[in-house]
């Protein structure tokens, strides 16, 4: 890591909102949703009913409640996402099922930091809006694991994967 | 990476790179890109051999970049994360304590280590009624806080007798600004930090040096008492120095030998580092150049059309981290990897080290892969950079991906060897 020396102002910090989203360097848990969507599916509703979720989006200072939210019908996105997305995703929202939505969620304790991209058909879909990534709270980690464990039990209803891996995240 | 000795010109260097790593395995397609370099790499500056076995003696400390030696207490690494294990005594005595996950750092200078996993009674050094504590910056916007303690430090088998080592402590007494959520994001625990304290051995001797002898401007230390911790000057022989410069032997800088990496990356590598540069049988320097670093522990770098860019060589930094090409090569990956470039298909670079003085040149190539790609599980990357700005306050940032497939000699800031009198790099 390379110790600023505030005799030499001219040293570069880390791009604004850098370390805020991607520092420290947990393993992130990557959910990938291929295939059509199941609105109302036991995962679905499991995931919905249980994850009370707050999300802030920086710089945009929106914070909602996750679970007091209608079904948005449109989208695979992991349900931790979708909705903190859908009033900035307009273009998104129409989209069809089929389309393959990620999300990397970051475990801090309590705090997860989410980071999305939404892709069509291969293809990265470009918000109006670019900010998509914020700090999600979870109430209450094990139920990503419930829901995990469901996905387990109904390989064939549902087509959720659960994969972890190491984002890249800068350290200085 | 001999195959770049043979480049005489940019553009054919990176066309001919390009093809031989396309034989050798790389999963993604190379782009030969010609960056707005004005400098010819003739001949170009290859990786030195590495010893055809591991060194081993008192003076070596084993690393892993990522690995064993990184998930000892602390299971959250990150990507490229070079790690050591450094035990620390009550000085004068055999009480002692291991300590593993320490992010091994040529970027900086002391060590430091979370003061929650300590368990040996440590004494803070004292600062008028109080006791002195510091506060440290870094790169990416983290920062360090907390008291400065006395202390034997074990490397390997060689000992630094009664050296003060910060104790990161995020909640002691009060933290100034430059260690509060308005002036950065301090580390509040090895969990979030990624790491169980941190071995600064780059080019200084102490943290802050003169300056904060004088001075309390720089916001660096601090005499606490009770909540309150106003800025305070501090003697060298208080500041957190390099545990390397004051061993009793083998004191003149370290080398760091790491294996090379393939362009798909590895789960984890191990490696070496050696104490001291020419004092032992095992550090005899061989096939490498020196490049004097000013006196900021910097020097310089030309790439694209940057002329003269600040420069450093930091193992702390876990990838390279550049400028952006001006021709747009090296778009940001955004989402999860925001800060991390993704061109199409990786690039064959090179970019021109020049020591502060400006005598001494050499040309490294360098690649980068679209880390979105990449990231498929391993953990060791030599080709992933990210955004090392732009503009008046852009850097080059050759990070950990340069120490794979080379012996790096980081020479102590007024220390003599047969290479040169530090601070200097060799490589």
């Amino acid at each position: 890591m390379w110790e600023l020396k505030e005799k030499n102002p001219a040293w570069p910090r880390a791009p604004i909102g850098l370390i805020d989203f991607l520092k420290p360097g947990f393993t992130f848990l990557l959910l990938t949703f291929a295939g059509s969507y199941s609105p109302g599916s036991a995962c679905e509703s499991q995931c919905r009913d249980k994850y009370t979720v707050c999300a802030e989006l920086f710089g945009l200072g929106v914070a909602r409640n996750r679970a007091s939210t209608n079904q948005p019908s449109r989208i695979s996105t992991p349900y931790l996402l979708d909705n903190v997305a859908e009033d900035k995703f307009q273009n998104i929202r129409s989209a069809k099922s089929g389309v393959n939505g990620k999300a990397a969620l970051q475990d801090a304790f309590s705090q997860w930091i989410v980071t999305a991209t939404y892709e069509q058909d291969g293809v990265e879909l470009k918000p109006d809006n670019p900010v998509l990534t914020g700090k999600i709270v979870l109430k209450k980690k094990e139920q990503l694991k419930a829901c995990e464990q469901n996905q387990k039990n109904n390989p064939n209803k549902f087509n959720y994967s659960f994969n972890y891996f190491a984002a890249p995240v800068p350290v200085v | 990476m001999k195959l770049n000795k043979f480049c005489t010109k940019g553009l054919f260097c990176l066309f001919w790179t390009a093809a031989l790593l396309n034989g050798c395995g790389a999963s993604q397609t190379t782009t030969p890109v010609n960056g707005g370099e004005a400098f010819t790499c003739s001949p170009n500056s290859l990786p030195n051999t590495l010893p055809a076995t591991a060194p081993t003696g008192a003076n070596v400390m084993p690393i892993t970049v990522n690995g064993s030696l990184c998930t000892l207490g602390v299971n959250n690494e990150y990507q490229n994360e070079p790690c050591v294990s450094v035990t620390i005594c009550v000085p004068g005595t055999s009480n002692c304590q291991t300590i593993g996950n320490i992010l091994l750092d040529t970027g900086s200078y002391g060590l430091r280590v979370f003061s929650s996993l300590i368990t040996v009674p440590l004494t803070p050094i004292a600062s008028g009624s109080g006791t002195l504590a510091e506060c440290v910056q870094f790169g990416d916007g983290s920062s360090e806080w907390g008291q400065v303690a006395t202390a034997d430090v074990q490397l390997g088998g060689e000992t630094a007798s009664s050296v003060p080592i910060q104790l990161v402590n995020s909640t002691f007494s009060t933290p100034p600004a430059p260690c509060s959520s308005t002036e950065s994001t301090p580390d509040t625990s090895p969990t979030q930090a990624g790491f169980n304290g941190i071995l600064g051995v780059g080019l200084l001797a102490q943290d802050c040096g003169s300056e904060c002898v004088q001075s309390t401007g720089l916001g660096q230390y601090y005499a606490c008492t009770g909540s309150s911790c106003p800025g305070t000057t501090v003697a060298l022989k208080n500041q957190v120095v390099n545990p390397v410069a004051v061993l009793p032997v083998d004191n003149n800088g370290v080398i760091l030998e790491l294996p090379a990496v393939s362009a798909n990356g590895a789960p984890s590598v191990t490696g070496s580092l050696v104490l001291g540069i020419g004092t032992e049988t095992n550090n005899i320097p061989t096939g490498v150049t020196a490049y004097g670093a000013a006196n900021n522990a910097t020097f310089m770098t030309e790439y694209d059309v940057n002329p003269s860019l600040t420069s450093f060589i930091d193992s702390g930094s876990n990838f390279y981290y550049i400028p952006p090409l001006a021709s747009g090569f090296l778009p940001d990956c955004g989402g999860n990897a925001s800060g991390i470039f993704c061109p199409a298909s990786t690039v064959s670079l090179q970019a021109l080290n020049m020591s502060a003085s400006g005598s001494t040149t050499s040309c490294v190539g360098f690649q980068v892969a679209n880390a979105d790609i990449l990231n498929t599980g391993n953990m060791v990357y030599n080709n992933i950079a990210g955004d090392g700005g732009s503009g008046p306050q852009a850097f080059f940032d050759w990070g950990l991906p340069f120490f794979f497939g080379r012996s790096v000699y980081v020479g102590i800031e007024g220390k003599k060897s047969s290479l040169a009198t530090g601070p200097y790099w060799a490589y």
